[in-house]
């Protein structure tokens, strides 16, 4: 599997100056297309306000995996949100009815009923050691 | 004494993957026992296999000219390893396809092979919420369509065949051989979108349907060809499940009942169906919209009532007709099937039939008034011919004469104009469901046909279709063919002409 380095933004943040490595192995992407739009988020700003941000192009995938890492993450209990952008259009467009219709997941693969699922659902702890987690999109 | 627990709110959330915690699934144990309640047996469900096609016995005679295909769509399969079903409406959607020709019939029933069916045969176990039991999402979910049971309805139109379930898109499947194709789009931008399971075809092959979620409604005017002809999505009055409506001539009719998703027990991990709630002093809201311009559309206010299934509508001098069955409220209703689904009869809870007229006035006024019958009825149908027309006529399975079975045992034949009514009632080792009224070749009188639809008998353990002529339903059935074996009850059906 190819791993590509992304810098990340740095955090938002000004209280939080620990800032760590998050690696993501994105399994299950359906087709090349697109990019990927991976946000990272702290219960205060659950899938409203990223603390870190990434984007990558999907075509990079090998059998539908794909590695991202992000530095300088901020320490601390967080939650990630991967979008496939399939048209590339930098969000994640949903239909008339406001159901996504592209493919998301969280970590944990959490997932929600009629919705996002909630941000403890998602969370996990973010150490200055790092981490390393699976998502599936599909 | 039922036991749900919530695993996610436990703080567990984070072990969603963990086979262990997986285990912790919210349905029922799979053990099943109808002892006490023979007519509930068929709720225990299939494997999954689809059923093999075995000898038909016929009882009586099929009219010769009765030709053409009756497709009937219900909840197939209902637990998988240890996990069963908590309500009716969750199974897979098992479609039969009963032909006719020239006094002769044939069966043939396959699952609809939808993501969720496919994904969950493959593991063995259920993969996706259910409308009435949360089990946890062991896949990705994207949307509707990843729990679509496609169990509720067929379509028939322009030469395809659809089977419908009113959380997510139309499956289509192919008319001979009811293999599955995949979900159906009506438009790019209405793709994934829910369409119901109630669709109206009107005589000239016209379609008018519906689909509603998160506080939206989308209208879906289909040409006889099948292309999507104008729809329109707009706010709704809150309304958590809208099951049904009625077209007239000039307008759609919609009953949305004052029932609200309680967000915070569903976040929580409840199902669905679990966290609606009943507010019996909101009114329920009547929705009228004008079929020529679909922006135009007005709300009425009648006393809560909650109404699964209509009848027809027709409208003339600014006056709307409609009939429908009025039902329990929904909890109750679901209440019910929870027992239902164990093997338990549910207390005995009858819907009735009502007939209710709105006089409009201006762009947004009217007036309502109500008429009520006590007849325990469910599943109306008129004649396909008079749909957004003038009805009297009015088909029923109704209860007669039993104690505490659960079900219908008879038919009833109801003329809403003059009240005056025709039954046929079985035994009570007889359960009887939906039938649809089917034109006899070269007539043109409403209710000039046969009564097509399927039963079961408790004794024998099997499942039949039953013909009836409809200008003599208190003759009884004019045949009945048999299946070597019993079948899951169903839902809806149609009958289709060669």
């Amino acid at each position: 599997m190819k791993k590509v380095l992304l810098i990340s933004l740095l955090a938002l943040s000004a209280l939080s100056a620990q800032a760590a490595e998050l690696e993501l192995d994105v399994q299950g992407l359906g087709h090349g297309g697109g990019q990927l739009l991976v946000a990272v988020f702290s219960a205060e700003g659950w899938l409203r306000k990223p603390i870190a941000v990434a984007r990558q192009d999907a075509a990079i995938q090998q059998s539908g995996a794909l590695r991202l890492v992000l530095k300088d993450v901020p320490e601390g209990l967080v939650g990630v949100s991967v979008v496939h952008d399939l048209n590339g259009n930098g969000r994640l467009d949903m239909n008339v009815m406001g159901i996504p219709q592209e493919p998301t997941a969280f970590s944990n693969n959490a997932v929600g009923q009629f919705g996002p699922p909630r941000f403890d659902q998602a969370s996990f702890e973010l150490t200055s050691a790092g981490a390393r987690h699976t998502i599936k999109l599909n | 004494m039922l036991l749900r627990r919530d695993f996610l709110g436990a703080g567990l959330g984070t072990l969603l993957g963990t086979a262990a915690q997986e285990a912790l699934a919210l349905g029922l144990p799979a053990a099943f026992d109808a002892g006490a309640a023979p007519e509930l047996r068929p709720f225990a469900g299939l494997a999954g296999q689809d059923p093999q096609p075995g000898p038909l016995r016929i009882e009586g005679r099929i009219p010769a000219a009765l030709n053409g295909v009756y497709y009937r769509n219900g909840p197939g399969l209902m637990a998988r390893g240890e996990e069963r079903y908590r309500h009716w409406f969750d199974g897979d959607g098992l479609v039969q396809a009963w032909r006719f020709e020239n006094g002769r019939a044939s069966h043939s029933a396959r699952f609809v092979q939808t993501i969720k069916f496919k994904a969950e045969t493959r593991q063995r176990r259920f993969m996706v919420p259910a409308m009435g039991t949360a089990i946890p999402p062991r896949m990705p979910v994207h949307g509707p369509d990843s729990m679509n049971a496609a169990n509720t309805s067929v379509l028939r139109q322009a030469g395809r065949l659809y089977a419908l379930w009113e959380g997510g898109s139309a499956y289509e499947l192919d008319p001979i051989s009811l293999e599955t194709m995949g979900p159906r789009a009506w438009s790019p931008e209405l793709a994934g979108v829910p369409f119901s399971a109630h669709p109206k075809q009107e005589a000239d092959g016209t379609s008018w349907n519906f689909g509603t979620a998160n506080g939206r409604m989308v209208i879906y005017q289909l040409s006889p060809a099948g292309a999507l002809v104008n729809s329109a999505v707009f706010a709704m009055p809150a309304s958590a499940l809208v099951h049904d409506f009625a077209v007239s001539q000039r307008y759609l009719v919609f009953l949305l009942a004052p029932v609200q998703m309680d967000m915070p027990a569903l976040k929580a991990g409840g199902s669905m169906m679990d966290a609606m709630r009943w507010q019996a002093d909101a009114p329920t809201r009547v929705l009228v919209i004008d079929k020529a311009d679909l922006s135009q559309r007005r709300v009425l206010e009648m006393p809560a009532a909650f109404v699964f299934h209509f009848g027809n509508a027709w409208d003339a001098d600014g006056v709307i007709h409609l009939d429908y069955v009025q039902s329990a409220p929904l909890p109750e209703v679901n209440a019910g099937m929870e027992l239902q689904m164990r093997g338990l009869r549910p207390p005995l809870r009858h819907s009735t039939p009502r007939v209710l007229r709105i006089a409009l006035a201006g762009d947004k006024g009217g007036r309502i008034s109500l008429q009520s019958r006590d007849e325990a009825v469910e599943f109306p149908v008129v004649d396909p011919r008079v749909v957004a027309q003038r009805h009297s006529k009015v088909w029923y399975p109704t209860a007669v004469g039993l104690s505490e079975r659960w079900g219908f045992n008879g038919l009833m034949g109801l003329d809403i104009e003059s009240g005056r009514r025709e039954r046929f009632v079985f035994g009570p080792e007889t359960v009887i469901e939906e039938h649809v009224l089917v034109p006899k070749p070269g007539s043109s009188k409403e209710g000039e046909g046969w009564l097509v639809g399927m039963g079961y008998d408790t004794r024998r353990q099997q499942s039949f279709t039953s013909i009836f002529d409809a200008q003599a339903l208190s003759a009884g059935p004019l045949a009945r063919v048999w299946l070597p074996y019993w079948l899951p009850y169903g839902f809806h059906g149609r009958f289709y002409p060669t």
